[in-house]
């Protein structure tokens, strides 16, 4: 086997296991990524807070900033290959706007998302969608005003709700008016009309997220120039849009750089042998699928994990997977077993829930690159 | 896979399966799988009345099923309700037959070219559209008068598989079936050709719950000396190997011999390009393929993404030197197999199918492959071009692979 062709699985579609198969094809990997759903995408506000990983520590993840800051840049130059780019860089700190009309620290957001700073502009105007459920413009122009006065910034919102162009039945959801944004042109035309006509001297518009799964930047950039200013999108109640747009973007940029994707069947058993981790069984109609792998990465998440840690069925949420300074899972009793199976992202340590995002890009790149390095070693002995 | 109803209360109410049915894209008005499967569902395990009309606008397309995270079976759940659903008038009359494409296909096969100069008559689908709720819009599939037999199956000294054609390939479209046999001929099989029944698909769909359990007997029974010989049962249309693999291993309920029979049917089907590749896989294919310039856009049906064995037509074809495939990314086609000929839903297929058909347009094939006849049917009516199932592409591209009648 040469180094160059090895083959790396990895478990798990959430932010983690995106960049997991990324990093692994980077390094030179044919990967296989399974998954069973969507990750956490659907529930993602899309924003990057690197504050909290900053001041907290990681909990058993152990990092240098120097490796925080190639993972964030490895991430930022994924995403803009995949057509919606993070902007923004570990250093940077902007207040960006919530949908309950709050402020949030951001270091890395979407395109989309990126120009809410009440500290670059003077008037904003938030447009809501009349029939749209969870989303209230009066209401977060009202808060937005409060929270930009206490901080001393002299910023107004201006809130307008419009009727959208096309009867829908309602309660809508936002993933209905972006279907409807993505299936008819006719519809995002007068969307955009509409838009055009309520912004006048604002220097940016505020609305719910909206503006299509299919969307990428250039698609933004597009719509911002037909309107006349910024726009800054507020991810909504799961399924998030924003979030929606991240997972197929990012999918789709996995499968043209080379990784099989294979979503909707769980993992039923890992095969271990010895000290290595040869594969998975997947869960699919009629038999059990075998992946085989040179190395594994596991990036399961907390709320569905893979390798269970206790026999317990109270309902105290189980207690975070352990990891060496390797990433290399560790039993109860503290022992390495397969030395190519490797943790990344939200199941290792102690870190925020609301947070994780830092984590996932920080674990998992450094879990791609390690199951490469790994197989490198083993083929090498 | 858990098919017991705890899965039932893994339903988060993510909605996940909203965001990947194709029905509710095209019209808004659909509940969805979130409302019809799970959240219904616990009203009806209550014994509490609920509208069950929707449930039929339901594809059964399993886009639900793939997207949902916590191993909920969705479509699952709405085809149970699908069965206890009521229909009145000329629609339960129409569901009844369309649910039962064998009764059709020899009734039709064994009267042509009656049945097919009938069925292409402007008046006679004028009629049935009035009548019968039958669209008038598409075109019939023709009936061929040598529909698939045991006789088509070429039975030698190689390795013993048993062909389940299903219906489309067995009444419609049969040389397909036997370029299937000569395919599997060619590399190293001893073919039989199982011809007991329906694969029972359609009357689930249809939600006729009586009719789909006969055709699981009659197929289990008719393979169950094969499959306990442990022959592998081959099929050729992705729905019947996913009703074969994913349905029958859970609707015969209870441990009885013949569940267990059923299951070791599930566990023994194989999708033709599935057994393919395993050969590719371990260098056995024949691969005595001769240039082949072809641009082709390949579709791949919902009930191969739901059988989780990835694209393996795609692995094959780009095995023959000069074919350029490529996947079009698209949901559902939207003909969902009857689904499409019903009045009331032709539209709602037609503008399920308009990303895949845009698709096709802008990637300007030659012609388009996939492997499902109902796929076929709609993209060929959808796009104006011709489709083709892939096994013919494959044959076609042997040295002397043009004739399915080669001597042994």
């Amino acid at each position: 086997m040469s180094a160059n062709e090895f083959d790396v699985l990895v478990i798990g579609e959430g932010l983690a296991g995106v960049v997991a198969a990324a990093a692994a094809v980077s390094r030179g990997a044919q990967v296989t990524l399974a998954s069973t759903g969507p990750g956490r995408f659907v529930l993602a506000t899309a924003c990057l807070d690197l504050d909290r990983i900053v001041a907290d520590g990681s909990g058993s993840v152990a990092y240098t900033p120097q490796e925080l800051k190639e993972a964030v840049s490895f991430f930022a130059d994924f995403s803009g290959r995949a057509g919606c780019a993070y902007e923004g860089s570990v250093e940077e700190r902007r207040m960006l706007p919530t949908v309950m009309g709050t402020f949030q620290t951001v270091s890395l957001a979407p395109r989309s998302i990126w120009q809410g700073d009440p500290r670059s502009m003077a008037k904003a105007v938030i447009v809501g969608i009349e029939g749209l459920s969870g989303f209230d413009a009066d209401f977060v122009a009202e808060r937005l005003f409060f929270h930009t006065q206490q901080m001393g910034l002299n910023t107004s919102y201006r809130s307008v709700t419009i009727k959208p162009p096309e009867d829908l039945p309602r309660p809508l959801t936002t993933v209905e008016i972006a279907t409807r944004w993505d299936r008819d042109p006719a519809y995002r035309a007068a969307f955009t009309d509409k838009f055009r006509s309520v912004v006048s001297d604002a220097e940016l518009m505020i609305l719910p997220g909206v503006l299509g799964v299919k969307s990428d930047d250039n698609d933004f950039k597009h719509l911002e120039e037909k309107i006349g200013c910024a726009i800054c999108e507020l991810p909504t109640m799961p399924p998030s849009v924003p979030g929606l747009r991240l997972l197929r973007h990012f999918e789709r940029q996995l499968v043209r750089i080379g990784v099989e994707v294979i979503t909707g069947f769980s993992v039923q058993k890992l095969c271990i042998d010895g000290d290595r981790c040869t594969g998975a069984h997947l869960d699919v109609p009629g038999r059990p699928r075998l992946i085989r792998a040179d190395s594994v990465v596991l990036a399961t998440g907390r709320f569905s994990h893979l390798l269970e840690r206790q026999q317990s069925h109270d309902s105290s949420p189980r207690p975070p997977t352990q990891v060496d300074d390797e990433l290399h899972a560790l039993t109860i009793a503290g022992d390495v077993v397969p030395t190519n199976l490797f943790e990344c992202g939200g199941a290792l340590g102690k870190f925020d829930p609301l947070h994780g995002n830092a984590i996932a890009i920080l674990t998992g790149h450094q879990a791609g690159i390690l199951a490469c390095e790994t197989e490198v070693n083993y083929a090498a002995r | 896979m858990r098919h017991d109803d705890r899965t039932l209360d893994n339903c988060i109410k993510c909605s996940d399966c909203n965001t990947a049915c194709p029905v509710m894209k095209a019209y808004p008005a659909f509940p969805g799988p979130k409302v019809l499967g799970p959240d219904t569902e616990r009203f009806r395990k209550e014994g509490v009345a609920s509208d069950t009309r929707w449930v039929e606008y339901c594809t059964g397309c399993h886009g639900c099923d793939v997207a949902c995270p916590h191993g909920v079976h969705v479509s699952e759940l709405i085809a149970k309700a699908k069965a206890q659903h009521t229909k009145t008038g000329i629609r339960a009359v129409r569901d009844h037959w369309l649910a039962r494409p064998a009764f059709l296909g020899t009734l039709c096969s064994g009267t042509t070219p009656f049945s097919n100069a009938i069925m292409g008559l402007k008046p006679n689908r004028w009629l049935m559209s009035s009548m019968a709720d039958i669209t008038a819009e598409r075109p019939f599939p023709a009936y061929s008068s040598k529909p698939l037999t045991e006789a088509d199956g070429n039975v030698n000294r190689g390795q013993k598989v048993v062909f389940f054609p299903g219906c489309f390939i067995r009444y419609n479209n049969p040389e397909v079936g036997r370029i299937v046999v000569e395919l599997l001929r060619r590399n190293g099989f001893s073919v039989e050709v199982a011809t007991a029944s329906c694969c029972g698909m359609p009357s689930m769909a249809n939600g006729d719950k009586a009719e789909l359990m006969r055709c699981v007997e009659k197929n289990v029974k008719e393979m169950e000396p094969a499959v306990a010989r442990g022959v592998p049962i081959v099929t050729a249309c992705t729905s019947c190997s996913y009703a074969l693999k994913g349905d029958y291993a859970h609707l015969p309920e209870g441990s009885s011999g013949f569940a267990a029979s059923a299951r070791k049917l599930s566990s023994n089907t194989y999708d033709l390009a599935e057994l393919l590749t395993g050969l590719l896989n371990a260098g056995k294919l024949n691969v005595d393929f001769r240039a082949t310039p072809l641009k082709l856009a390949y579709h791949a049906p919902c009930h191969l993404k739901s059988q989780g064995i990835g694209r393996p037509w795609l692995r094959l074809l780009r095995a023959v030197p000069g074919i350029e495939i490529e996947e079009i990314k698209a949901d559902c086609c939207g003909m969902a197999g009857t689904f499409g000929f019903k009045s009331e839903k032709y539209p709602i297929s037609m503008d399920i199918g308009q990303e895949l058909f845009d698709g096709i347009a802008a990637y300007k094939p030659e012609f388009v492959v996939t492997e499902c006849g109902s796929c076929q049917m709609q993209i060929a009516h959808g796009t104006g071009l011709k489709t083709r199932h892939p096994a013919e592409i494959l044959l076609e591209a042997y040295q002397n692979g043009t004739s399915t009648r080669v001597a042994v």
